[in-house]
């Protein structure tokens, strides 16, 4: 007698099942020093991921490989699932916030935001560049050039350019850096509107409070390795600040990375 | 297209909202071109014999000062990475850099060909259409090589020396071509077309050969 064929097992849900962008075990090694080491990290439509870690952690680096600046030395990144053209299909719907402004200094606000909103093929790039400035409350200095404006009004410059379209990814390296308490109150509001409007927000930054406020999950790095990932209870999430602690203290001391709890 | 013309005008925004370099370059080209005038032989026939070799050489002296310059803008506040990941082909991104660069080296040409062809006693206006031609194939092929490799050195520990060290032995064939076309069309009032062509064909030849491997080697040089 036959042997009754095995039931078909449903296939176990992968970390990067339903991710706008995934890292799967990627790697970055500048000139023999290993940026990153192995990481994988996904972020859902509609979710905050913060990149915990001090300086030198590797958060920088992460976000450029997941924008698709920076080509890993190892492991892959996935969009929407698949590998194939992910730099070229993430260029289409990202916006990145890094320590420089990215913005051109002889040009004014609104001539920066209008040649990126043309660039991104807006209809109206003028318009758009408009409603980006006034979202940021930045409208006021438009027509000044960017290099004489004050390094908070630069930063929020800079996050209107990132915000600008609605992009459905957003990679931001230290948003609030810069900013004084009304504009990171402001971001913090646009950033939980985009979030609940379904984009996928990847946030690296080395203080904890105004990214936890956020952030659905949050992952540790720390000398390139991911040390812990987890849920976020909020603000005030003891366990999170322990394992902060606990991975910046044991850094490079080869640990493996902790799977998400439940 | 619209977002290539719109890199391109960018380019020319930049350039109106923080002028001199056109002026810087020109100049400097004029003072190349005096020297050589003081340093050669004073009569009119040795010193109609050595300009058209002066006035390219000038020329890419000029450019390299220029070309160091492509991507100033771009690396002050990084705003490079805001073009890289823009939904632009990294090709037409290379192009239309290219392309401004080859309008700022034909600013310079303007400017500088009548006062240089009358220093050397050449008759500017009758080989006007071939030169033309000559400079249209040689400031495209120099903007070309000179954007990559520009791009290339832009992050580079002693980039202001490493771009004309690798540029000047490169774009050698073209300032050949540029100079022997140039002494074609000055040798007879009417110059043969073939002997003309021949340079011609080569300098079409090199702009095509670095418009493929420049937007091959800018597409994989901007992913680190």
């Amino acid at each position: 007698m036959a042997a009754a064929p095995a039931p078909i097992q449903p296939p176990r849900p992968s970390p990067a099942d339903g991710a706008l962008v995934a890292l799967e075990r990627v790697s970055k090694v500048f000139r023999r020093r290993a940026a990153l080491r192995d990481v994988s990290l996904a972020v859902r439509p509609g979710s905050c991921v913060a990149v915990l870690g001090p300086n030198g952690a590797g958060k920088s680096t992460l976000l450029r490989v997941a924008a698709g600046l920076t080509r890993p030395s190892a492991g892959r990144v996935l969009v929407r699932g698949s590998e194939r053209d992910a730099a070229a299909r993430l260029r289409a719907s990202v916006g990145y916030v890094a320590h420089s402004t990215l913005l051109y200094e002889p040009l004014t606000p609104r001539e920066n935001l209008t040649l990126f909103a043309r660039l991104a093929g807006a209809a109206a790039p003028g318009e758009r560049a408009a409603e980006a400035l006034r979202a940021l409350d930045v409208d006021r200095h438009a027509d000044r050039a960017v290099g004489v404006l004050s390094r908070g009004t630069r930063q929020r410059v800079a996050l209107a350019r990132a915000l600008m379209g609605r992009p459905p990814l957003l990679l931001l390296d230290e948003p609030f850096a810069g900013l004084d308490s009304a504009g990171a109150a402001r971001l913090l509001e646009l950033l939980r509107e985009a979030r609940d409007r379904g984009a996928a927000i990847l946030l690296a930054t080395h203080g904890r409070e105004a990214a936890l406020e956020l952030a659905d999950e949050a992952a540790i790095l720390a000398a390139g390795r991911l040390r812990h990932r987890g849920p976020v209870s909020g603000p005030g999430d003891a366990d999170l600040a322990h394992a902060y602690l606990r991975a910046t203290a044991d850094a490079g001391d080869g640990e493996p990375v902790r799977e998400p709890r439940a | 297209m619209r977002r290539w013309g719109a890199i391109v005008l960018n380019d020319l925004r930049l350039e109106w909202r923080r002028p001199g370099r056109v002026a810087a370059i020109a100049v400097f080209a004029l003072l190349a071109g005096v020297v050589f005038v003081l340093a050669s032989d004073p009569e009119p026939e040795p010193l109609a014999r050595l300009g058209p070799g002066a006035f390219w050489v000038a020329i890419l002296f000029a450019g390299t000062l220029g070309l160091g310059k492509t991507f100033a803008e771009e690396e002050r506040d990084d705003a490079m990475t805001a073009l890289l990941l823009s939904p632009v082909d990294r090709s037409a991104l290379f192009l239309a850099k290219a392309a401004s660069t080859a309008l700022f080296l034909l600013a310079v040409e303007v400017v500088m060909a009548p006062v240089f062809f009358a220093m050397f006693g050449l008759p500017l206006l009758r080989v006007l259409p071939g030169l033309a031609a000559l400079a249209a194939l040689a400031t495209a092929g120099l903007a070309l090589l000179g954007t990559l490799l520009a791009f290339l050195t832009a992050r580079a520990a002693g980039r202001e020396l490493l771009l004309p060290v690798l540029l000047l032995p490169l774009v050698l064939p073209l300032l050949v071509a540029a100079a022997r076309g140039t002494r074609v069309l000055l040798a007879s009032p009417v110059p043969a077309l073939a002997d003309l062509s021949a340079w011609l064909t080569l300098m079409a030849a090199f702009d095509v050969v670095f418009a493929v491997l420049g937007c091959w080697g800018f597409e994989r040089a901007v992913e680190e």
